[in-house]
């Protein structure tokens, strides 16, 4: 290396730096003048969301249009704004979006090979331009997995029957991870396709998150439907129609989940038993079956029945107090003491 | 015959240098764009849904503590204040000599339950499993000491979650940081484990166990250290992770697959740097295994912990970081060059020997040699000045590169003072700390090399001053490390 090199080779570092100092001083500056510009513009696009006139709608989505950053303020407004106002204000908003452009520039953003334009059309599409569940459907098998969340969360909003046939579809294959379906499968539509598809041979596949997903939905509708799976199901699906009933709750369900407790499967015992805990004090009559199973060979079954016969209260902890003194099983002894003394603690700490 | 040695040794130090920097411009490079993209992603990730979700993936947050009596309780509540449905906290008591696990027993009416352990990995003897009343969330265990790679295998037996989170005693999370890292999961089902940044608390005010104002101590050691970890993490990390080469996820704060990392045998309990070796073997099983598999680095979650305030500690401190990465590159040497490991044996692990592990070594011997070289005439004194001024120009340039990305992103420090405190100590670490850190390096090295162990080392913990009354209604109070 000769000196002239290394001197060039000094000059240039030196440019580099001063370029970097300034775009750290440039960004400092300017951040706080972009925040109070988003601020005030949010609150205009509020205010217009809410009552303004057709024109200011569409010069309003005309503006989001042209410039990211009034696009994701108009999209974080609506999104707060909308759910408050009248519906016809969102019908308005959408006719004004298609006026301007919006709704084609979004559409067109959807099959960008930009994954962060799909993701940001899909918020755009779903809160501003009234996308529907057709729309979106296609990205729950997007490349990138934040567009395909995205898509969830769009149809998971516009909440209708389709998007829920679209998110329960989505079951069949593994794009999105089953879980983060079943969460966003809500409402009464969820729980009318849910309980189609549930009966359907064309999901018996699917059918554990189905009827987990009924259990998240808590429609009372679902629970004879529930109580037959957890009588005739398969494995996985009687275990997971224990945690759907003790989910939905109601005192019709204990003598199904007392009779699971005799289950072949230990996981659906262990899952009955926490249902029945989760019941608490209307899984009193349930007593009898959770001091059979404390014995059981499972350490979840006892325990969990250990921890439901606390939560039943009076019954239930007069029952533990029998465990102590007279069960020939060490084991379930040793649960019980660990229960009573659990809840000796929580009341001592309560006191 | 000198001065063709003295020719040959800089030709070798410029080749050193100038790859050592194109890669530092490389990875400044792909962490700005890494952050770009996640900026612009923000409008459309909903962090809220994973956080509020019952069906969210849940955590099991493993807190090795050894002798934390002042500060276990405190960190152990934070952690309930965290923004996430379903996670519980196992706190491991190795074989405390203080009194952990009374302050424990106190603060959270601790009963000592049966529990079945949910994995086989070799621990030592465990004493006993308690469990709070009152807190339904955490689970103490009480061990005979094994060191914390002990401790975190033996938390790994009785974590009950898909998913933990190993954190240290002194650390604080953010309330949405465990959500951010489980978006990750959620979002890409192949990952396997994932990290989040590491911040330094010190100077900064903090309200209800979270950092309420962030701020820079007075301290230029401790200012130097936040330049270091933004630059080890915002492009650093953040570079590697974008290239698919990330081989270090901080052992202060990350969160791994539990039944991946079982089967890969748990943490090393003989290495001293375990986080690194845990990362080294994940990719070294998920490759032969033919896992599909992921490893990444998120920038905003963040974890804060309380940086080194003598020169002493912290020279301890980077010791045992060098040990732990020589011993992990040392154990994993198979992975070198070999195809079936693909970039990890051909880029990441070669540039580690290279730089990391031999580089304080070639550093050390670049300087006294050009001093040297320099005094004796062989070269130039106006060459090895420039050179000096191009190196220190050049370490300039990646810190102001990870100040861009932090303001491109995070803005965590709003105070023009702090952001001026920050440009010193990047300009002030090039000399007297850059060469010190350095030798401390090389000796480690050395050390290892000829086989003394210099032992873990020791943090010394200050704690949160507790005010009287630490409600909600009590003043923000400062931290006292700085």
């Amino acid at each position: 290396m000769t000196p002239h090199t290394l001197f060039l080779a000094l000059a240039a570092s030196l440019g580099l730096l001063a370029l970097l100092v300034a775009v750290i001083a440039v960004r400092r500056v300017r951040r706080g003048r972009r925040e109070r510009r988003s601020l005030r513009q949010r609150e205009v696009f509020a205010e217009i969301l809410e009552c303004g006139a057709p024109s200011e709608l569409g010069r309003l989505t005309g503006r989001a249009r042209r410039s990211g950053t009034s696009r994701i303020n108009l999209c974080r407004t609506a999104r707060a704004t909308l759910p408050g106002v009248h519906p016809a204000r969102a019908t308005a908003l959408r006719d004004a979006a298609a006026a301007s452009g919006l709704t084609a520039r979004t559409r067109r953003g959807l099959s960008s090979r930009d994954a962060v334009r799909r993701g940001e059309a899909v918020v755009v599409g779903t809160h501003v331009c009234g996308f529907t569940a057709a729309d979106l459907e296609p990205l729950l098998a997007d490349d990138d997995g934040d567009v395909r969340l995205a898509a969830a969360d769009g149809l998971m909003h516009i909440g209708d029957t389709d998007s829920a046939r679209a998110l329960v579809r989505a079951l069949c294959h593994d794009h999105v991870p089953a879980e983060r379906l079943v969460e966003r499968l809500r409402g009464a539509a969820a729980a009318d396709v849910l309980l189609d598809a549930c009966t359907l041979p064309g999901y018996a596949t699917v059918r554990p998150d189905l009827i987990e997903a009924l259990g998240a939905v808590g429609d009372v509708r679902a629970e004879e439907l529930l109580r037959s799976f957890l009588r005739d199901g398969g494995d996985e699906e009687r275990v997971r129609a224990a945690r759907a009933l003790g989910a939905i709750g109601g005192v019709g369900a204990v003598p199904q989940l007392e009779h699971a407790l005799d289950d072949d499967f230990w996981p659906v015992r262990a899952q009955a038993a926490k249902a029945l805990g989760a019941l608490g004090g209307m899984a009193a009559s349930a007593v009898g079956a959770l001091a059979a199973r404390m014995g059981d060979q499972s350490w979840w079954v006892r325990a969990n029945c250990a921890d439901a016969l606390r939560a039943v209260g009076g019954p239930g902890l007069d029952t533990l107090r029998e465990c102590v003194d007279s069960h020939p099983d060490r084991y379930a002894r040793q649960r019980a003491a660990e229960a009573l003394a659990m809840d000796a603690a929580a009341r001592g700490a309560t006191a | 015959m000198l001065h063709d040695l003295a020719t040959g040794f800089s030709i070798a130090m410029i080749v050193y240098f100038a790859i050592l920097n194109l890669n530092y411009l490389l990875l400044t490079v792909l962490g700005w764009r890494a952050i770009s993209d996640f900026v612009r992603r923000r409008t459309f990730r909903d962090y809220s849904m994973v956080q509020e979700s019952s069906r969210s993936v849940p955590v099991s947050i493993l807190v090795p503590a050894f002798n934390e009596a002042p500060v276990i309780v405190e960190s152990v509540r934070s952690l309930f204040s965290l923004d996430y449905r379903q996670f519980e906290v196992v706190v491991i008591n190795d074989g405390s000599s203080d009194d952990t696990l009374e302050e424990l027993r106190r603060a959270f009416a601790l009963v000592e339950v049966d529990r079945v352990p949910r994995a086989q990995l070799e621990t030592a003897e465990v004493r006993g499993v308690f469990v709070s009343p009152t807190e339904h969330r955490l689970v103490v265990i009480d061990k005979v000491n094994g060191g914390k790679a002990d401790a975190l295998n033996t938390g790994l037996r009785y974590a009950r979650f898909p998913l933990f989170c190993a954190v240290d005693s002194d650390t604080m999370l953010e309330r949405d940081s465990l959500g951010r890292l489980v978006w990750q999961f959620q979002a890409e089902p192949d990952t396997v484990a994932t990290g989040g940044i590491v911040r330094i608390v010190n100077g900064s005010t903090i309200s209800d166990s979270r950092v309420t104002r962030v701020a820079t101590p007075r301290s230029l050691l401790v200012n130097i250290q936040i330049v270091e970890y933004l630059r080890a993490f915002l492009a650093g990390r953040l570079g590697w992770s974008r290239m698919g080469l990330l081989l270090i996820i901080s052992g202060a704060f990350g969160l791994f697959r539990r039944d991946v990392v079982i089967e890969a045998g748990g943490y090393d309990t003989a290495t001293v740097g375990e986080d690194a070796e845990l990362v080294f073997r994940l990719h070294r099983y998920c490759r032969e295994t033919g896992r599909p598999y992921k490893l990444s680095f998120i920038a905003d979650p963040v974890c804060w912990t309380e940086a080194p305030t003598s020169l002493k500690v912290l020279a301890r401190q980077r010791d045992r970081w060098q040990r732990g990465l020589i011993q992990c590159i040392v154990k994993h040497r198979r992975m070198l060059g070999r195809r079936e490991y693909g970039r990890i044996g051909f880029v990441a692990l070669p540039y580690f020997v290279v730089f990391e592990m031999i580089g304080p070594l070639l550093e050390l011997a670049g300087y006294v040699v050009v001093t040297v070289s320099a005094a004796m005439g062989l070269i130039s004194p106006g060459i090895a000045l420039a050179f000096f001024a191009l190196s220190v120009v050049c370490g300039l340039i990646f810190s102001f590169g990870a100040l861009a990305i932090e303001e491109r992103a995070f803005q965590r420090y709003p105070r023009w003072r702090c952001l001026a405190r920050l440009a010193m100590a990047a300009a002030l670490e090039n000399f007297v700390y850059r060469q010190y850190m350095t030798l401390v390096r090389a000796r480690a090295t050395v050390r290892l090399i000829l086989g003394r162990d210099a032992g873990w080392g020791e943090m010394l913990r200050t704690g949160y001053t507790v005010e009287p009354s630490a409600a909600a209604q009590a003043p923000p109070r400062k931290l006292t490390a700085s």
